[in-house]
């Protein structure tokens, strides 16, 4: 009760014109929030921040190790407009995030819808769809590697019992993409979970009401579920599309961005640059271009579907 | 009774602590990026040397052959780039020209090196300015694998020290088969479904300059192959052999790693789906484990003017810059790089050919497979460094590798890909010609 007022009265204090007080339980919680951000605010400022701020000044720079950096200027950003492997990374690194992300929302939707239910086995059903989400990297693309085999690999067996031959997945330069997508998908159990919470907020009269009105099933999620799966949905699609162009490990370890560079995504080409080919002050502007082209296309995000966003309660 | 002062006791301690700080021994730092195979054998070897040297202590610092370069340049940036470093020759020229290393034979201990037992082709990755900046320990020359089996059954004799291009051509197309077992000379021949290759490759690279030498030319303008003439009338021709080997005779692969061609990843031969081709010698290793293809090796084809030519591999040991005991550095690098070390560390499980003559002969094993083992030691003779190893020379494939594809696959004109390849090439090597 004690707890409840003073949190009242420290929130209500700045929208009161009582000037910006906090009462003391309201002060001893500030206090817990900022001793419990300490270890992150740490963190942040030490791994993140610092080389975030370090890699902006790299990009401005020469730097071949262990010969101490050298300022060139814009000379690195104006390289990248000649250099015809940072435009085919970035249209690849695009192409990965549209057909992954919407593809990956309404996977993880269809699954929590599913799984919504209560039924027999829904809990191991639900265990065993987020159970890649924890998995290694690197050792969930090598078995991939195996089912995508063209001449040995599952995928091609199957195909090949209906009377398919099969493409050559991960090996051709037309299939190579688009398969990299479809591996992206046996990631999707966190979207699923996602999705899965947000559906229990959802209020049961609702559904009810809309019964009442004679909605099906397809009205109900129409003008119920989805409505208020909005913000939710808002949120995954900008935390996918930050996934998706940080995609590393399936294209370093399965095709090295190859055959011709047809899965050649930016993180791996920055990465290139950085270790194989020895351009640090290069690769950081690679890393500042996608850092900018992110931050863009995150606030484009947020314009284009910042209104449609219907939260529960807002009128 | 007799009294020590006070004063003269110090200085005996002082001096008895110093003498037995002077005899502790020098701590340095290894780091090598090994197999797991190979650092089993390397690992008690190293214990061995290094109790054999009271004058130092080795501190192993092995990485994943992956994360080599992650973990160096790190290592690099941070300053800390341990005493010794086991660096690929391809990798090498990079750091040398960049100040990494010490220039090995401007050191003491330097001396003492016989450099005439190194086979030629070993040292080339490591010269720079006059000065040789690490030593060599072990090479991996391409030889010429063939799978006796596909042999024997299409009834050809198996290669040997006197095979020319046009042999292996011949060989290649009868070798080659469709899904229905038909060659590229049956008239059902099916170019489409082609599930065994005669040849494992073509020009599908630009370090491959040993496939264009053996038609008499050479695209490397200049020594260390920063200039190119990929549109030299010599070249030219040879390319166009390999690409009738591919697009007229059906019997070559245009994608020899990605599978796109094929559907298998990774090598064909390996795979039991090529009947010869070249590979480096670290593929008997590989063949040896595996035990399931029954293979040969021969040296070499012979080319133009009746010469071999061949790429090898090496890897060397370089002394950091920043190492703080160079002489016993250079000392360790002494030891590593020993006949007797060599032999018995790379010779004895075959991994790699030891990088000296005086130690090369000690791979030869004739108890297991290849049945041709000298052919090691004639390609260990005539190999060559993949040129250019220059520090752009990893960029100059990635921007490459897929014009040769098109060339190879007919997506593009012949001609056309090569002036391309010349111009993508001259541009990005133009930092790493000598002036």
């Amino acid at each position: 009760m004690t707890t409840k007022t003073g949190t009242q009265r420290g929130t209500a204090a700045p929208h009161s014109g009582q000037g910006s007080r906090l009462g003391p339980v309201a002060r001893g919680r500030e206090r817990w929030f900022y001793l419990l951000i300490v270890p992150w605010l740490l963190g942040f400022v030490f791994f993140q921040g610092g080389p975030l701020l370090a890699v902006v000044a790299m990009s401005f720079a020469d730097w071949p190790l262990p010969q101490p950096p050298r300022f060139v200027g814009i000379e690195n950003f104006a390289a990248l407009g000649q250099d015809p492997l940072f435009g085919r990374s970035l249209v690849n690194t695009i192409y990965y995030s549209a057909g992954l992300v919407p593809s990956g929302l309404a996977v993880g939707l269809a699954l929590a819808l599913v799984l919504h239910e209560p039924r027999r086995g829904v809990r191991l059903a639900r265990t065993i769809v987020f159970l890649p989400a924890v998995l290694s990297g690197v050792a969930m693309a090598l078995l991939w590697s195996w089912v995508f085999n063209p001449r040995f690999g599952l995928a091609n067996r199957l195909l090949a019992m209906v009377g398919i031959d099969g493409p050559g997945w991960l090996h051709s330069e037309a299939w190579a993409m688009p398969t990299l997508i479809l591996l992206g998908l046996w990631g999707v159990g966190v979207n699923m979970v996602v999705y899965l919470a947000a559906l229990e907020t959802v209020p049961t009269e609702l559904y009810e009401a809309a019964r009442l009105d004679g909605a099906g099933p397809w009205r109900r999620f129409r003008h119920v579920s989805w409505p208020l799966l909005s913000p939710v949905t808002f949120y995954l699609g900008i935390v996918n599309v930050l996934g998706a162009f940080q995609v590393f490990t399936p294209t370093y370890v399965l095709t090295g961005g190859g055959p011709n560079h047809a899965t050649l995504t930016l993180p791996l080409y920055l990465y290139q640059n950085a270790f194989t080919y020895g351009r640090f002050g290069y690769a950081a502007a690679l890393a500042v271009a996608l850092l900018a082209f992110v931050g863009l296309l995150t606030l484009a995000q947020f314009r284009a579907f910042e209104r449609r966003i219907f939260y529960l309660g807002s009128g | 009774m007799f009294l020590v002062p006070p004063r003269a006791l110090v200085l005996v301690l002082f001096f008895l602590l110093g003498f037995a700080r002077g005899q502790d021994p020098v701590r340095l730092t290894l780091m090598v990026g090994m197999t797991p195979q190979e650092l089993a054998s390397f690992r008690p070897a190293l214990d061995e040397l290094d109790a054999a040297h009271p004058e130092f202590v080795v501190d192993l610092e092995p990485v994943p052959q992956a994360s080599f370069a992650e973990r160096a340049n790190a290592r690099l940036a941070a300053g800390t780039l341990p005493d010794v470093v086991r660096i690929e020759g391809l990798a090498a020229q990079r750091w040398i020209r960049r100040g990494a290393f010490l220039p090995m034979s401007h050191l003491d201990g330097f001396a003492d090196t016989d450099l005439d037992d190194f086979y030629p082709g070993v040292l080339t990755p490591f010269r720079w300015d006059d000065a040789l900046w690490a030593l060599p320990d072990t090479a991996s020359p391409d030889l010429l694998f063939y799978n006796r089996a596909m042999f024997d059954a299409a009834g050809i004799a198996y290669p040997n020290g006197t095979w020319t291009f046009e042999d292996m051509r011949d060989a290649a197309v009868l070798l080659t088969r469709d899904a229905a077992g038909n060659t590229p000379r049956d008239a059902g021949f099916d170019p489409t479904r082609i599930v065994q290759w005669g040849w494992n490759g073509s020009l599908t690279h630009f370090w491959q300059r040993h496939l264009v030498q053996a038609f008499g030319a050479d695209w490397c303008a200049d020594a260390l192959c920063t200039t190119f003439s990929a549109t030299d009338p010599g070249v030219v021709r040879a390319a166009r052999w390999w690409a009738d080997l591919v697009q007229v005779d059906h019997a070559g692969l245009y994608d020899p790693y990605s599978g796109a061609q094929t559907g298998v990843p990774g090598d064909r031969f390996l795979a039991g789906a090529a009947a010869m081709g070249y590979n480096g010698f670290f593929a008997v290793g590989q063949l040896n484990d595996f035990g399931t293809i029954d293979y040969d090796v021969a040296p070499p084809l012979l080319g133009a003017g009746g010469l071999r030519h061949t790429p090898l591999s090496t890897n060397g040991y370089a002394i950091a810059a920043t190492s703080r005991h160079p002489q016993e550095a250079m000392a360790l690098v002494a030891a590593l790089t020993a006949p007797t070390f060599l032999a018995e560390t790379w010779g004895r499980p075959g991994h790699a050919v030891p990088a000296r003559r005086s130690a090369a002969g000690s791979v030869i094993d004739r108890s297991r497979p290849p049945t041709d083992q000298d052919a090691i030691l004639t390609a260990m003779e005539v190999g060559e460094v993949f040129h250019p190893f220059t520090p752009g020379a990893f960029e100059a494939y990635g921007l490459t590798a897929g014009l040769f594809a098109k060339m190879m696959r007919g997506d593009l004109p012949l001609e056309e890909a090569l002036a391309e390849i010349e111009r993508v090439l001259n541009d990005t090597l133009a930092d790493d010609r000598v002036p």
